[in-house]
């Protein structure tokens, strides 16, 4: 699904690499965890994958599906199936939420040949979609994510998420802010979206989310590397003993 | 002495200016200056109502009446102005009577070295070489009669020079009195600060009258601030309320360089207040606040430029009104942003509070913006005090004369909070309370 | 049902070129260049007028000679020669049509191509439509079922003869000949235009429209309209505006007078794309009208919303004066500048009656090497107790070479009276850009959603057809400005 070759990024403009040779692969219907301190460079990994601007890759190689994606737009990437749940999801004022799932999920139906949606039949296609994330139909009148609370905006992205379908979702601290209850609802929904077809990168902190959502993978993401991986047990190890213990390892790492 | 003449509104500064006795510093600076504005006299245009920037404040009380030119020797006293002292600036105050330092009145300690405080003919030869390179340069006056007028009869210069990673922690006090005791004067008072790489100073410039006369004053400001340099600059106008006071704030800003300006308008019947604040550097911060309080006939005009010629830099305007009586306040406040000025935030807010029914509010809060990344917003309200807040507290059994004393009070406040000098913010504080009517206790003060 | 026509809109923002630029070829009866007593005299005769419309135009006309071309606009073109221009033009084959059938087929086939089909079995249900081209209005379409209600809707030639009374009470009532520049002149010269009647207690029973073309690339464009609601009385008025491509300035110096009695309410409603010039500045449009409505009476209302996305330079502020106690004056305007267009345009709110209401919201969108000006006056008289206005205005830029300014006047002498102004400028954020393109979005597809967002409060307050058409503008106007 994705594999991830030596890839290095730095911030457009600017000296200091954030990511200093990650090697990944994800394969169909696996869910990995990325883990890390902050600024170990887990957000701009989701990022430089979903190709935001800010971002300039100085080597290293991208492959969704056996293709390079690093020369395409964002909007390409998304139409391949590929989708990006932002830490902070951007406020559009005006624009309203259904006309926004509307125009993206016609975008990806387009690009895979099937028919667009009218918008009655889109009516019919959100409403079960709602139900997912315990959304009421409230939410599609008004403007994408302006004036949401924190989980409101978290369980819009998964809303967007489920109308999408994508076949790689990156989950970019979809975890963070939100209360138990909120938690609950977001993770249960990705359950339910997860199939032997489809895979997920949960990019995340803390262990707790993974309490819900079972990884096969786990990766500790440190100073730009992947310093350690295994599977679910190991975040566990994380969240008793903190990234310290990492730290070191991650440096012989990238001495080697 | 001569005759107070009666001139042609057209050409008023001009006339002025030719039955001054003519003045000489010696400061090659300002006489290079002053050479300058005189050579344009005759272009020295009287604003009309015609003149956009004019169009709302008539200059009839100053052209129809006649001024002589104030006196330099004056036996004004310590106790004329005792009680606007600061106590925190004992040893650091400027006293220049009708615009001419006055060594007997001033009082200025040692200050750290390099640093200067006092009249330009005396300073050293360093603050000679800044006088050279910036003195009139900030205050621009191809455009403007008043400053040019200011420049071509001022008989001595106020300076502040701050030296390099100098911070001076008491605060500078100038106080600038016409004495207008005998007859209607007109005098021009002068002041030039220069705030050296990393250096911090705040400098409080005071204006009094004496007398019961009418008067003319013309008041120019420059600082200067280096790269990284700190200067907060106050100006407090408590003028008598027969003068007609005129007024230019410049600034111009070096990189990283942060200069905080407060204008508090208290006096005189006719004010009107020029500030401009050239932001010419990156990083660099303006504030541009102002306090005006009009009542009985009084007119109080602001009309501010703040300029961002440079990218990367942030300022912040709050110009607050309270109009009570037949008082009438006019603001324009204009930012621009130039191209290539990316990544500016630039705040402005004008607050006018209409107290009674025939004061007059005018206001025309301007952005010009060429740069498309960037954050600028203004705001401007005229309105009243909030019935919701009145009611509040006379449900907790305030009288609503007072609950509007009070809020008017508190209105007042957000503007002298931020002012870093507290015999001032005190001074302030009770001045407003007495344009208010407030009854405030010394906890009260800010 | 708006999102699918904003969906749809989206989508067909095809063309980038000025879709309206074509010419029809006709034959012209014109005058001669230049303007003088005889012009004026020979305007009025050919059309037939009474001696006090003529007054009327000498008056103006004599007015303008003492006046100057205003400079304080936020503008800069070359000052139109006022001795160049033809001040009458009108196609040929005329004078009087009974009925469409008399119109000339090349005229009805433009406005078919600007989709503004004047058969009546064709028309978009309940619009009536006066259509002006170049100087003259050539049809007006549902005259009788308007007349059934007591509506009088025809060219302003046509009310002059037939309701000459109602005219010369209203006409320069709102705006003085000696107004301005531009009003004086079109007060002396105006060709046509559109007049409407709503009598006492009449609801219109449909909406009124008006198109305007220029088609003769040397004459300027006067006309002058004139709306009367009288007591109670309900009317919207929708006008659209397309010229050719032409490499030369046109002028279009019109006037608009709105009267509204007591508990009358008029909803005006204008899609200006005048040709705005080539991507270098050649050519288009000058625009520069008087708009203004009074509310002379009791809870009157009069609202504007304006959608302006061409010309080479506009100049307009449609106002309203709220004289009446409780009425209400409303603004709503998108003004959009791409290329080297420029526009100074806003509002004023007069508040002279008790308790009047005001609201502005004014969106700016600058792109290209445009500079684009909010211009507004807001002004709160003594006795206007009581009274509010509310503004906002907005502006975004789109590229770094484009201008955008804010000039509002405000001024109140009431202390029971409140003003609000709020005004911000942002760019279109990258973040909303990558947003959306995460979500599927091509680039133009997420700015022109965005675009449509920042202008949802003006959009919202346009009949559904003009929204259909603003949105599309917008699309069109501003492809290939982004990135």
């Amino acid at each position: 699904m994705l594999k991830i070759i030596d890839l290095h990024a730095r911030v457009e403009g600017e000296e200091i690499e954030i990511l200093k040779g990650i090697n990944l692969e994800i394969n169909k219907g696996e869910v990995h965890a990325i883990m890390g301190p902050n600024g170990s460079g887990k957000s701009t990994l989701a990022k430089v994958i979903a190709g935001h601007p800010a971002y300039e890759v100085t080597s290293g190689q991208v492959l969704f599906e056996g293709e390079d994606i690093l020369e395409m737009d964002p909007d390409e990437r998304a139409r391949l199936g590929l989708f990006l749940a932002f830490q902070y999801p951007v406020e559009v004022p005006g624009v309203s939420n259904s006309m926004l799932i509307r125009e993206a999920v016609n975008a990806v139906r387009k690009e895979r040949g099937q028919e667009e949606f009218d918008p009655l039949e889109f009516e019919d296609f959100i409403i079960d979609k709602l139900k997912l994330v315990e959304m009421d139909e409230k939410f599609l009148d008004r403007s994408v994510n302006a004036g949401f609370s924190g989980g409101e905006k978290k369980r819009n992205e998964i809303l967007q998420l489920a109308a999408m379908e994508p076949r790689l979702s990156l989950l970019d601290e979809t975890d963070s802010g939100l209360d138990i209850d909120a938690l609950r609802i977001v993770s249960e929904g990705i359950n339910k979206l997860r199939s032997s077809e489809n895979s997920f990168m949960l990019v995340t902190h803390y262990q707790r989310i993974l309490n819900y959502i079972k990884p096969d993978k786990v990766h500790v993401l440190i100073n730009g590397r992947i310093a350690k991986s295994g599977g679910s047990e190991l975040a566990l190890e994380l969240e008793d003993q903190g990234y310290d213990w990492l730290v070191g390892d991650a440096h012989v790492n990238g001495e080697a | 002495m001569k005759e107070a003449v009666q001139f042609k509104q057209s050409t008023y500064l001009k006339d002025l200016h030719e039955n001054a006795v003519k003045a000489e510093t010696g400061v090659d600076a300002v006489e290079q200056a002053r050479a300058t504005a005189v050579t344009n006299v005759d272009a020295w245009s009287f604003p009309t109502p015609r003149f956009e920037d004019w169009r709302q404040t008539s200059l009839k009380p100053l052209y129809q009446q006649s001024f002589v030119q104030a006196a330099i020797k004056s036996d004004v006293s310590s106790s004329d102005f005792d009680h606007i002292r600061l106590k925190e600036a004992s040893d650091a105050t400027i006293v220049m009577v009708n615009g001419k330092f006055s060594p007997a009145l001033s009082t200025v300690g040692n200050l750290p070295d390099g640093c200067y405080a006092g009249s330009a003919i005396d300073a050293p030869a360093s603050v000679q070489t800044a006088l050279a390179k910036q003195f009139s340069k900030v205050a621009r006056y191809s455009q403007d009669a008043f400053t040019a007028f200011n420049t071509a009869i001022l008989p001595d210069v106020a300076v502040v020079y701050v030296a390099k990673e100098v911070k001076i922690d008491t605060p500078i006090h100038i106080i600038n009195i016409t004495d207008a005791r005998a007859e209607n004067v007109y005098s021009a008072a002068r002041v030039f600060i220069y705030g050296e790489r990393h250096s911090d100073a705040t400098i409080v410039e005071d204006f009094i009258g004496l007398g019961e006369n009418p008067y003319f004053n013309t008041a120019v400001s420059e600082t200067v601030l280096e790269d990284e340099a700190h200067i907060t600059h106050v100006k407090v106008q408590r003028e008598s309320r027969k003068a007609i006071h005129i007024s230019r704030v410049a600034s111009l800003l070096g990189r990283g360089s942060n200069y905080n300006s407060y204008t508090i308008s208290i006096g005189a019947q006719l004010f009107r207040n020029e500030p401009l604040s050239l932001v010419d550097a990156e990083n660099a911060h303006a504030t541009l606040d102002g306090l005006v309080l009009v009542d009985g006939n009084q007119v109080s005009d602001t009309h501010s430029a703040l300029d961002h010629m440079k990218a990367n830099c942030t300022s912040h305007q709050l110009h607050k009104v309270i109009a009570n009586g037949e008082g009438q306040s006019i603001f324009n406040g204009k930012i621009f942003v130039r191209k290539d000025s990316q990544l500016i935030d630039a705040f402005q807010e004008n607050r006018n509070l209409l107290l009674s029914e025939n004061a007059n509010v005018f206001t025309k809060p301007q952005l010009e913006i060429f740069a498309d990344d960037v954050k600028c917003s203004h705001g401007a309200t005229i309105g009243q005090l909030s019935e919701e807040e009145l009611f509040y507290l006379q449900t907790r059994g305030v009288s609503r004369a007072d609950a509007v004393q009070m809020l008017t009070y508190g209105y007042a406040l957000e503007v002298i909070e931020n002012i870093p000098v507290p015999t001032l913010r005190e001074q302030l504080s009770y001045a407003v309370a007495e344009f208010t009517g407030a009854k405030i206790e010394a906890q009260d003060i800010v | 049902m708006s999102r699918l026509t904003e969906a749809e809109a989206v989508e067909t923002a095809a063309s980038r070129k000025y879709k309206y630029g074509f010419t029809t070829k006709m034959e012209y009866e014109e005058f001669p260049r230049g303007l003088n007593e005889d012009i004026i005299r020979e305007i009025s005769r050919r059309k037939n007028e009474p001696e006090w419309m003529l007054e009327f135009r000498i008056k103006a006309f004599h007015h303008w000679l003492t006046m100057e071309e205003p400079d304080w606009p936020n503008v800069n073109y070359q000052k139109p020669n006022y001795d160049d221009i033809i001040y009458y033009s009108s196609p040929k084959e005329k004078p009087k049509k009974e009925s469409l059938d008399e119109v000339d087929p090349e005229i009805l086939a433009t406005y078919e191509k600007l989709g503004i089909p004047l058969h009546e079995q064709k028309m978009l249900q309940n619009v009536a439509v006066d259509a002006v081209f170049d100087s003259v209005s050539v049809a007006t379409t549902f005259k009788k079922k308007l007349a059934e209600a007591g509506v009088i809707f025809c060219s302003i030639s046509e009310a002059i003869q037939e309701h000459p009374e109602l005219v010369k009470k209203y006409i320069g009532s709102v705006i003085p000949t000696n107004d301005n520049f531009f009003a004086a002149l079109n007060s002396a010269v105006f060709s046509d235009g559109s007049f409407c009647f709503v009598p006492k207690g009449v609801k219109c029973p449909m909406e009124l429209s008006t198109y305007f073309r220029i088609n003769n690339p040397d004459s300027g464009q006067f006309e002058r309209t004139l709306i009367i609601a009288e007591e109670g009385a309900e009317v919207s008025y929708l006008e659209g505006c397309t010229a050719p491509m032409f490499d030369t300035n046109q002028l279009h110096a019109a006037v608009v007078e709105l009267v509204a009695l007591e508990d009358a309410d008029i909803k005006y409603s204008t899609v200006q794309n005048w040709y705005p010039g080539d991507e270098n500045g050649v050519g288009g449009i000058f625009n520069f009208v008087t708009k203004r409505g009074i509310c002379k009476g009791d809870r009157a209302k009069i609202s504007w919303t304006q959608v302006e996305t061409g010309s080479a330079v506009t100049w307009k502020y449609p106002s309203v004066i709220l004289k009446g106690d409780n009425s209400v004056g409303e603004f709503y305007s998108v003004a959009l500048t791409n290329d080297y267009q420029q526009a100074d345009t806003g509002t004023k709110m007069i508040h002279l009656g008790k308790n009047t209401r005001s609201t502005i919201i004014s969106k700016g969108i600058s792109a290209g090497k445009s500079q684009n000006s909010y211009r507004g006056l807001v002004k709160i008289g003594k006795k206007a107790d009581g009274s509010r206005n509310y503004s906002v205005c907005d502006s975004m830029l789109i590229g770094s070479e484009c201008g955008a300014h804010t000039f509002p006047f405000i001024e109140s002498s009431n202390n029971t009276s409140s003003i609000e102004h709020e005004a911000t400028t942002s760019k279109i954020g990258e973040d909303q850009i990558f947003y959306l393109q995460q979500r599927g979005l091509d680039e133009e597809q997420a700015i022109s959603l965005i675009i449509n967002g920042f202008c949802k409060e003006v959009f919202k307050e346009l009949p559904l057809e003009f929204a259909v058409e603003a949105t599309k503008l917008l699309s069109i106007k501003l492809e290939g400005s982004v990135g």
